[in-house]
């Protein structure tokens, strides 16, 4: 599924418009997994990713694959998880300044987890879906380079149902709420020879 | 700058698609048992009960109709191939060990769950009542079986079928397959009642774990759950 959804992604950014924003970005995020039935802390969490956004009237839609690593521990054990997201992104620029503009963008995604945890206190389903708002300043270097700073919030709304009358506590499910810095490199692309 | 593009979303494609379709699949089964194992917990509600925290989520099993007071001595061995028909024993392979618990019959078509506790392995020729006799003493200090554990000891083990349409595959965490420290199962009170056919053990027990993953089956090593405050009290018969 995750190969398929990529693969489609980046078919996608590929081919469609003539005009595309492609956004490279390194995150910094806090992971909060809420309250759980012993002390589990998700810390030490880095992201990756790629966004990209086609102008449509006077907004921008597009979408996103990123990677996050992060730390997930129990008192005395820790253990090294991966996760990915695909997002789904509508977004609206302002000019601030003549070099200047702020991106406002609001995300729904589904996020994968890569990484197996067998606990019997916090149940880590393969996927869940959630809504995201991203806001952050690009300073225009050059015409093909912007280089930004943003802040996103994404906040796991549930998990993907597993087929089972098994479960009855939905609270031991991992939903994540995940602040991040994003410090981001924007490279527009005019695909000139397209009509 | 398109061929660097290019460049980084296959980067990206690499870093997230590490596993094949097949992977995925037979990890959707591996994991089933871990991801689904639940406790219905309604408190202690009859004579022979065993009660424990794990990860503070309480765990009950009482004694009914169907729940009943479990001693097992299993047998185990290594063959020279897959079929225990056709294949031999590995020499040196065999051995017995006796498991107890509370928990309902063997079934292939229910899904069953519980708490249970194990022996370490003893030669194939002793019997249960000799290691029932062994195991069953009032005031016996047993530390909890583990990776780190030298000593003859006891395991705690949480298994569960998976109910798979066609098979119902057992799983389990044990105290085994990771460190214990300071986890302990003490024989707090032991009656032992001996009639015509059976000696009886009447035994009240308390207990402490960790339990694990078997890393060689998951691929995953991670510790599953805390045990902790565990009690059990079970009357176990055994044929003479």
């Amino acid at each position: 599924m995750k190969n398929l959804l990529t693969i489609i992604f980046a078919i996608l950014i590929q081919s469609a418009f003539a005009q595309a924003d492609f956004n490279f970005y390194y995150g910094i995020d806090l992971i909060n997994i809420g309250k759980n039935s012993i002390a589990w802390n998700a810390r030490d969490a880095s992201s990756i990713g790629l966004k990209v956004r086609f102008p449509y009237k006077e907004i921008y839609l597009g979408g996103t694959v990123s990677f996050t690593k992060y730390n997930l521990s129990r008192p005395d054990h820790k253990y090294k998880m991966e996760m990915s997201k695909y997002e789904l992104s509508i977004s609206r620029s302002f000019q601030v300044k003549k070099k200047l503009d702020l991106l406002v963008e609001l995300h729904p995604y589904a996020r994968y987890f890569n990484t197996d945890l067998f606990s019997a206190s916090l149940k880590v389903d393969e996927c869940n879906f959630g809504l995201g708002l991203y806001t952050g300043l690009n300073y225009v270097i050059t015409k093909k380079l912007k280089i930004g700073l943003g802040y996103s919030i994404d906040r796991d709304i549930f998990a993907s149902a597993m087929s089972s009358s098994e479960i009855t506590d939905n609270d031991r499910f991992i939903k994540m709420t995940v602040h991040s810095l994003l410090l981001n490199m924007t490279i527009p692309i005019i695909y000139r020879n397209r009509k | 700058m398109k061929r660097l593009i290019n460049i980084l979303i296959l980067i990206l494609i690499s870093m997230g698609c590490i596993k094949t379709g097949t992977e995925e699949r037979s990890e959707r089964h591996k994991d089933q048992f871990l991801k689904l194992a639940e406790f219905d917990c309604v408190g202690i509600q009859s004579e022979h009960y065993l009660f424990a925290e794990i990860d503070n989520i309480d765990y009950c099993s009482n004694t009914n109709d169907t729940i009943l007071n479990q001693i097992h001595l299993a047998h185990s061995f290594t063959t020279t191939g897959p079929s225990t028909g056709s294949s031999t024993v590995v020499e040196g392979s065999s051995y017995v060990s006796v498991w107890f618990a509370l928990h309902r019959d063997y079934a292939l078509d229910i899904r069953l769950k519980y708490l249970a506790f194990s022996t370490d392995p003893y030669p194939d020729t002793t019997t249960l009542l000799q290691i029932a006799a062994e195991t069953f003493v009032e005031n016996k200090i047993w530390p909890m079986s583990g990776t780190n554990i030298n000593q003859r000891a006891i395991s705690c083990f949480y298994e569960y079928s998976d109910n798979r349409h066609g098979f119902n595959n057992y799983h389990l965490v044990s105290s085994e397959f990771g460190e214990q420290d300071g986890k302990y199962l003490t024989m707090d009170k032991v009656s032992i009642t001996k009639e015509d056919d059976f000696i009886t053990y009447d035994v009240e027990l308390t207990f402490n774990a960790d339990l694990h993953i078997d890393p060689d089956r998951n691929g995953s090593t991670n510790l599953w759950g805390e045990v902790r405050n565990g009690e059990m009290k079970a009357q176990f018969k055994i044929p003479k």
